[in-house]
């Protein structure tokens, strides 16, 4: 649905050049959540604005329903554009209208007749539960609520693609729960492909299928998020990974485990475990079969969507022998097994 | 002390009616020519969405000029063209080209002030749903502007009130003229004094009638 080719943007600044994004290629499916994550400046928003062409590439070539957006110019692109709805960081909305105001401003742009623009809006406020705020100005809305309007506004042409430059930054993590649920009823009820684009892990997790890493204006690791999340490579992604998923050994067993004697007998392990083998009680089976025991000494089980995820740090004690039973046992269920070094 | 009032009430009320009439029609006019040219200074600005290095830079430099014209020179300078305008260059409709052109630079780098407050995030959006530049103007501009634009034009009609007490040199008449003839060079301070309080309240009245309009349309 999206095919972005070899994508160069280079801003000149007083200060020289600026290689924002440097020879990019990415491609997202039709009906996907693609979460696009970054540190700050990494390219994020130019990566985005190129899509619909707010910021001109220098180089490359940008595909959105097989219609080279590149490649407008004038009326063609402005058509274009309005297949492609985009909601922002900090919403956005013209302060002058009224939430319905803001919805039908698309259609006005668009040429739609009053009629049909008035059971549209209406139906967009209602998808997005504000019909009972129609009237109400922005100033007069929460954050979360201006949110749900620029989503309303950015659906009104029927988008094929939804752009969103960090939709939920600005907002409270119980809000930005409900602002990401509502993204991903829209993906699945209207079947809209979304490119999202975050520095939040988190919203990544709630609701993309699929992610890529940017650094530097480069992609440096892309898969289906569960992938990714399982197996990070580079440091950055290991870092976001971590941000949701912080399953380092506390200091207190740190301590703990420095002093003690017996350390021969003793080996510490992360075990990362995916839908299936979460529920499966691994951990005690081989518990009662190998004649170890374990410690369970820190985790988080969480969900990547549906599916649920977690990180054990454990304690393995036993004799080598039985150890390494235990660890054959273990990575037979499909647990995925890293046996921490230097503590 | 007020004996000259009676006498004289009739050319108060017609110099009254002068002034509000010159000031009215010049604002008018000057709005007429000064907002396009403020709206195309925004959108031909740096990074803007008609941006135009030439175009700015010309007519940067044609309101700057015409903003720096002392007002009694610009008067007297512009006595050809206010006669190619209006036919004449005296009386009170020779009064209005050159309030004309000296209010409308004012009203442009008014508008262009006041446009460039309008957040660049609410341009995006709508350019983002396929907006042109002309529906970017006054779908969005102009409305997002209007409680600024509200109190820039109470403040330009404030300074053509001003400036309409110099049209007496050009027989203009209005409050001003009457002010200088009769209480300044006959000597009533009376007639001075009634038209300076005429002109407070004008202002006042402006002022608030402005503020207050401002204010509701004003959604933020
Ligand atoms: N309009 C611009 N002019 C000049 N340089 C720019 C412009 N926009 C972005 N940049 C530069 O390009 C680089 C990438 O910026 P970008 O905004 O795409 O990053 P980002 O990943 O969105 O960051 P953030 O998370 O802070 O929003 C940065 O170095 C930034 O300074
Ligand atoms: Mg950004």
């Amino acid at each position: 649905m999206i095919t972005i080719e070899n994508l160069t943007k280079i801003y000149n600044t007083p200060g020289g050049k600026i290689r924002a994004i440097d020879n990019l290629t990415l491609h997202v499916e039709k009906g996907q959540t693609f979460g696009v994550i970054g540190l700050s400046g990494a390219g994020k928003s130019s990566l985005v604005r190129c899509i619909n062409m707010l910021e001109k590439p220098t180089a490359g070539k940008i595909f959105v329903d097989g219609q080279e957006i590149t490649a407008l110019r004038g009326p063609q692109l402005r058509a274009a554009r309005r297949k492609i709805g985009m909601i922002f960081q900090h919403f956005n909305l013209l302060s002058s209208r009224t939430a319905f105001g803001n919805v039908a401003f698309p259609l006005e742009i668009a040429g739609v007749p009053k009629e049909k623009i008035k059971a549209k809006v209406t139906q967009l406020l209602e998808v997005v539960g504000l019909a009972d705020k129609a009237h109400a100005y922005p100033a007069q809305l929460s954050g979360g609520q201006q949110q749900r309007v620029g989503i309303a506004r950015a659906l009104a042409n029927d988008p094929k693609v939804l752009l969103c430059d960090e939709p939920t930054s600005a907002l409270d993590p119980h809000t930005t729960r409900s602002i990401l649920t509502l993204l991903k009823d829209i993906n699945r009820s209207l079947g809209l492909t979304i490119l999202l684009i975050t520095h939040e892990m988190r919203v990544i997790t709630e609701i993309c299928d699929m992610v890529a890493v940017i650094e530097d204006g480069r992609i440096i690791e892309q898969g289906p998020v569960v992938e990714v999340f399982m197996h990070p490579r580079a440091a950055t992604t290991r870092n976001f990974v971590s941000t949701v998923m912080n399953v380092e050994v506390p200091e207190a067993v740190q301590r703990r485990l420095a002093t003690r004697e017996d350390g021969e007998r003793t080996q510490l392990l992360r075990l990362k475990f995916l839908g299936e083998a979460a529920t499966r009680p691994a951990i005690s089976s081989v518990v009662r079969e190998c004649g170890v025991a374990i410690n369970i000494l820190a985790g988080n089980i969480d969900c990547l969507q549906d599916t649920p995820f977690g990180v054990l740090i454990v304690e393995l004690i036993g004799d080598p022998p039985e150890r390494r039973r235990a660890l054959a046992r273990l990575a037979a269920t499909g647990l995925s097994i890293e046996v921490i070094e230097d503590v | 002390m007020f004996e000259n009032l009676g006498p004289l009430w009739p050319q108060i009320c017609k110099a009254t009616w002068e002034t509000v009439y010159m000031t009215l029609v010049s604002v008018l006019f000057a709005t007429v020519i000064g907002l396009p040219m403020g709206v195309i200074l925004v959108l031909t600005d740096r990074g803007h969405i008609l941006e135009s290095r030439l175009v700015n830079t010309v007519l940067g430099w044609f309101v700057n000029i015409g903003r720096s014209f002392p007002f009694i020179i610009l008067m007297v300078a512009i006595i050809p063209f206010t006669r190619l305008v209006v036919g004449t260059f005296i009386g009170t409709t020779g009064a209005i080209p050159p309030l004309v052109v000296a209010a409308a630079p004012f009203v442009a780098r008014m508008v262009e002030t006041s446009l460039k407050e309008v957040d660049w995030g609410v341009i995006e959006a709508a350019l983002s749903v396929g907006a042109s530049a002309w529906q970017v103007v006054y779908k969005v501009l102009l409305p997002e502007a209007l409680p600024g634009l509200v109190l820039g034009t109470t403040i330009t009609t404030i300074n053509v009130l001003g400036y309409t007490a110099m049209a007496g040199v050009v027989g203009g008449g209005g409050l001003g003229d009457l002010a200088v003839r009769y209480g300044f060079q006959r000597y009533m301070p009376d007639v001075m004094v009634v038209t300076v309080i005429i002109l407070i309240v004008m202002v006042q009245v402006l002022q608030s009638l402005g503020d207050w309009l401002a204010r509701k349309v004003n959604r933020r």
